[in-house]
């Protein structure tokens, strides 16, 4: 009996853990589970944004990974140890009291749900080592796209900079072409330049060339009157040497039977004479052409050679113009630039007189000194601030000579007609 | 005329020589004032002095240290001050009749030859306790002047004080510094000035 | 950026402009130095001016004051004048160089008269005694206008007006229409001698007798807010301190006590008067409350202390001889330990103080002149150069000093201003004159 009753004390003991740990620890292990839920979607949600930091997302997906399953294999040992501490429970409870039984049952179905639960986990822990898995694999396949897309990229990018090289090849071609073009424009618009600026000595030119040109084509013309009566000439010469040579044909016919074979020779010979003479006269024909040829080439040289001549002249001409303007120019430019400067010293002239006037030091201050550096705009403001640069008096000499520029506000504004700059209104002072 | 009758009754008085009863025996004071009386130090005057016709001119002097200690006993009765009257206020001839102190630019210490003439007005007022005496200090036109009005108190000051040595009473004498407000003359150089930095005694009714 | 680069090498190349110059002596201060020479160090086009200005010179802003018609002698133009020029910071302009400008009301191009003045004053008198300033800038042409309501005194209109051209230009207060008190004595070494208090208008004129005695009266002295004038008197036959009302005439004791009762000085906020009493033996600085009559002892000292002067309402500058020459001392105005502010000469006495300077009498080789020193410098200017220059004080501004000069074998008032550069003599009436003070800004 003491056996029994020792035995029923310790599960009833047993029991009341086995309740205690029910009402306690479950929660926190159904506690324990959820976060990995929300860690889930929270890993994938910080997946999506950041494809490339793969690497460094798995460690925390290792991390998480053994959390549950730990849990997991406690829960189940829990859940087997609670098993059988139940099943005495409810002997020692069917035995002590039946009130316990509806706590019991509530928390067989609470248990039941633990166990849903669990193998919720369970296929919630598969599924994430599916998910994983899969991720993984995604991971993979994304790596390998990747991987892909930097070969299609690389691949994209190599033709890019091929098709760059070819854009830049073309983009040369281009430039070239445009270059050439621009080349030629330039060169274009520098012959338009010239030729605007020898205008005037064209004009001149241009008459002259005319009267050569009038003249050539006269001499052409005489040439072409020539060779036409040359040709008639030529041909009215074959038609008297054909008539003389029928009359003598008629005559030889007659005189025939004399002499054949004199005539046969004498026609063999005429015949050849007559080629010799053909081939004589194609062959003077062609030296002439050849002389007329030449004539005008040498005419054409000789009109480009004097072009070129007067081309010179003018260009000499030009440029000694141009010399002379940009000698004008500088001159003027100095001129300019000493007026400038001149305008600038009477205007400092006037500022310091103007300062001069309102700086009041402090009595006792006899070789105390300050430099002071302004900016004045056009309208006479000091626009940079007064910068007290150095001062080696007191508090009050310093502020003395501050004090003097502000009351000479506004300054005598600077010479309008000079346009000067910032740096020509900027004035150092040294006040001693 | 009250002035002369006192005169009159006193003439024969004149012709003596009294002999001020004095003090000194302290060498060292003798050193103090060679350079000035202004110093407060000291309760001892001159043994004696000598007032009469003779004036100042009849001191003689046995101090090495200086002629201008009235010291030596001429009468040989120290207690004798019966040449010391009223009368002698107004007597032309009378040491007495002189009142004014001169002194040296910025200084209102006492120059030597004005001992015997201080001693002589302080004996007097020793003698008639109800006599009062105005002591008015002037400078001369040069520094600013408040700071002579300061200067010249502190000349009748250094006067009462040699006064109140020779057994003048403290509340016989009044001391007022005017600074160079009354100027004796209005010159501008060094005679005008000497002129004005001075003290002047004054009787209220003599 | 690239403009900016440009710039920068361009400030680099700079031209120098190199000024005669002299050393600061009181000769100098009144000769014009601008001779002016220009050296050219650098060719370059762009070129920053590098100028000088020394510390000595005479010349003042130009200002042009056209004729304000009124029934004052010299008009009020007149006295608009004698003031700016009195202050040492304007030079006036000839009328004839302008002859026939636009009058009050018309329109003026200012612009046109930018070489001969800075600016150009035209007004008029409104017909009651007030007047209508114009104050015209020819820099910029900007206007300022000014109504000046009249007064009992017809010249203080104008020095109103001249106080606002004053501020205006030189953005500080103007202290034209201000007051001086001084001391007159007749037949100074007769018996029939007269001291007498004066109070004149700051330029001299309107002189108006408070006091006579034929005791001397001294060291006149104005309450912070101008209506009353404390002074030292010997009426009875000791020297005693009063205040008296400049408007009613009533008069307080402040201090008779044995011995001296000089050299008052009124604190700033008029709570506290200072002066030198020698009750205890030799003359010290006291104060003494105006409305308890509580007195405070402030130096001691076996030397003479006079002649008090407030630095604000903390501290004193005094005159001592407690270095074995008289010299001027700074004190707290609660007493304590006395710090030497003069070193160099034999004489440093009579101090006044305004606007942070000190105006004194410095003695050297038997002459006595004003000097200026400022508060934070230890150095000083020589405003004068009399014989025996006597009694300085500031205008509340502080750019003027009134004091007293030998002119003709007698002491006469000339004005000269915190700078050197102008000096004018004041009329005043007959006898010998002493001892101005400088009102305050009058608030009437």
């Amino acid at each position: 009996m003491a056996m029994i009753g020792a035995i029923l004390f310790h599960v009833l003991i047993v029991g009341l853990f086995v309740l205690s740990f029910d009402w306690t620890e479950k929660p926190e292990m159904a506690e324990a589970g959820i976060p990995v839920s929300i860690i889930l979607p929270n890993a994938e949600a910080l997946e999506l944004p950041t494809k490339i930091g793969n690497t460094e997302k798995e460690p925390e997906k290792q991390i998480v990974e053994p959390e549950p399953s730990e849990e997991s294999i406690k829960a189940a040992e829990a859940i087997e140890k609670k098993q059988e501490q139940q099943q005495l429970a409810t002997i020692a409870r069917q035995e002590a009291a039946l009130k316990i039984k509806e706590a019991t049952e509530k928390r067989l179905l609470e248990q039941a749900r633990a166990k849903k639960k669990l193998a919720d986990q369970k296929l919630a822990d598969q599924k994430l080592a599916e998910q994983k898995k899969t991720e993984q694999e995604k991971a993979k396949r994304e790596k390998e796209k990747q991987a892909e897309k930097a070969e299609q990229e690389r691949k994209a990018e190599e033709q890019k900079i091929v098709e760059k090289a070819k854009q830049k090849e073309e983009a040369l071609a281009k430039e070239k072409t445009e270059k050439e073009a621009k080349r030629k424009a330039e060169e274009k618009a520098k012959k338009i330049a010239e030729a605007k600026r020898e205008a005037q000595a064209k004009k001149d030119a241009q008459a002259k060339r005319d009267e050569q040109a009038i003249k050539d084509a006269q001499a052409k013309k005489n040439a072409k009157k020539k060779e036409e009566r040359k040709k008639r000439e030529k041909a009215k010469r074959l038609a008297k040497e054909k008539e003389a040579k029928e009359k003598k044909q008629a005559e030889e016919r007659a005189a025939k039977i004399k002499a054949e074979k004199e005539e046969a020779e004498r026609l063999a010979k005429k015949r050849a004479a007559e080629k010799a003479a053909a081939i004589k006269a194609a062959k003077l024909k062609a030296e002439k052409e050849a002389a007329e040829k030449l004539a005008a080439k040498k005419a054409e040289y000789h009109r480009k050679w004097k072009e070129a001549q007067e081309k010179k002249k003018a260009d000499a001409i030009a440029a000694e113009a141009r010399k002379k303007a940009a000698a004008e120019a500088a001159s003027n430019k100095e001129a300019l630039v000493k007026a400038k400067r001149g305008a600038q010293i009477s205007w400092g002239s006037k500022i310091q007189r103007h300062v001069k006037r309102r700086w009041h030091p402090p009595p006792g201050t006899s070789g105390k000194s300050a430099k002071v550096k302004i900016t004045v705009s056009a309208s006479g403001y000091i626009s940079s601030g007064i910068k007290v640069l150095s001062c080696s008096g007191s508090d009050e000499f310093c502020a003395s000579v501050k004090d003097a520029f502000e009351q000479a506000e506004p300054l005598p504004r600077p010479p309008s007609k000079f346009n000067f700059n910032k740096s020509d209104r900027t004035i150092t002072f040294i006040m001693d | 005329m009250k002035n002369i009758k006192i005169r009159l009754m006193l003439l024969p008085l004149l012709l003596s020589t009294l002999a001020l009863g004095a003090c000194s025996q302290n060498a060292k004071q003798d050193d103090k004032n060679a350079g000035t009386v202004t110093s407060s130090q000291g309760g001892d005057g001159t043994k004696s002095g000598t007032i009469g016709a003779g004036g100042a001119s009849g001191v003689n002097s046995n101090s090495t240290r200086g002629d201008y200690l009235p010291n030596q006993n001429v009468n040989n009765d120290p207690n004798n001050t019966n040449d010391l009257t009223l009368s002698g206020l107004n007597d032309p001839s009378n040491l007495l009749s002189k009142r004014v102190i001169y002194f040296d630019y910025n200084k209102a210490g006492i120059r030597p030859e004005y001992m015997i003439l201080i001693n002589t007005h302080a004996k007097l007022a020793a003698k008639y306790p109800q006599l009062k005496m105005r002591l008015e200090g002037h400078a001369d036109e040069r520094g600013s002047r408040e700071y002579n009005v300061a200067l010249s108190e502190q000349r009748s000051q250094s006067v009462k004080r040699l006064m109140g040595i020779q057994g003048a009473r403290s509340g016989q004498i009044k001391t007022i510094g005017y600074g160079e407000e009354v100027p004796i003359v209005t010159g501008h150089d060094k005679d005008s000035w000497q002129q004005n930095r001075r003290v002047e005694i004054k009787y209220d009714n003599y | 950026m690239r403009n900016g680069n440009k710039m920068d090498k361009v400030s680099n190349s700079k031209t120098q402009i190199i000024e005669k110059r002299g050393g600061w002596s009181i000769k100098k201060a009144f000769l014009p130095l601008f001779s002016v020479i220009f050296i050219l160090l650098s060719s370059s086009t762009y070129a920053e001016l590098e100028l000088h200005i020394s510390k000595t010179s005479d010349d003042g802003i130009p200002i042009y004051i056209a004729n304000i018609s009124a029934g004052i002698p010299g008009g009020h133009n007149g006295i608009i004048e004698a003031d700016l020029k009195r202050s040492g910071r304007f030079t006036i302009v000839n009328r004839s160089k302008i002859p026939n400008i636009a009058s009050y009301g018309e329109t003026l191009n200012a612009g046109a008269y930018q070489d001969i003045a800075d600016y150009i004053v035209r007004g008029k008198d409104n017909g009651n005694g007030g007047l209508f300033i114009e104050l015209v800038s020819t820099t910029d042409n900007a206007k300022t206008n000014y109504t000046i309501t009249a007064n009992e005194n017809p010249r203080r209109p104008a020095h109103k007006a001249a106080d606002l051209i004053y501020e205006k230009i030189t953005r500080r207060k103007g202290a034209f229409d201000t007051r001086l008190a001084y001391v007159t004595v007749t037949n100074s070494t007769s018996k029939n001698r007269t001291f007498r208090l004066y109070i004149s208008d700051s330029d001299g004129n309107n002189p108006q007798s408070i006091l006579s005695s034929r005791r001397p009266i001294m060291s006149p002295a104005w309450s912070p807010d101008g209506s009353e004038l404390a002074y030292v008197s010997f009426e009875k036959n000791t020297s005693a301190i009063y205040v008296q009302n400049i408007f009613t005439g009533a008069k307080r004791l402040i201090s008779a006590r044995e011995g001296i009762n000089g050299a008052p000085a009124w604190s700033p906020d008029g709570s506290r008067i200072a002066m030198s009493l020698s009750i205890n033996g030799n003359p010290e600085i006291y104060t003494i409350n105006t409305k308890s009559g509580a007195l405070k002892r402030i130096t001691n000292s076996s030397a003479i202390d006079t002649e008090p002067a407030w630095n604000g309402t903390g501290s004193i500058i005094f005159t001592s001889n407690r270095g074995g020459s008289p010299q001027l001392y700074r004190i707290s105005a609660n007493g304590g330990d006395a710090q030497r502010i003069t070193f160099d000469g034999k004489y440093n006495s009579a101090a006044d103080i305004a606007n942070n300077k000190i105006a004194f009498i410095s003695g050297n080789r038997g002459a006595f002149h004003v000097a200026i020193k400022s508060m934070s410098e230890s150095g000083k200017n020589m405003l004068s150069n009399g014989r025996l220059d006597e009694s300085p004080t500031l205008a509340p501004n502080g750019a003027m000093v009134a004091y007293t000069t030998l002119r003709n074998g007698q002491n006469t008032l000339a004005v000269v201003s915190d700078n050197g550069k102008s000096r004018q003599f004041l009329t005043s009436p007959a006898g010998d004159v002493r001892e101005p003070a400088w009102s305050p800004y009058l608030h009437k």
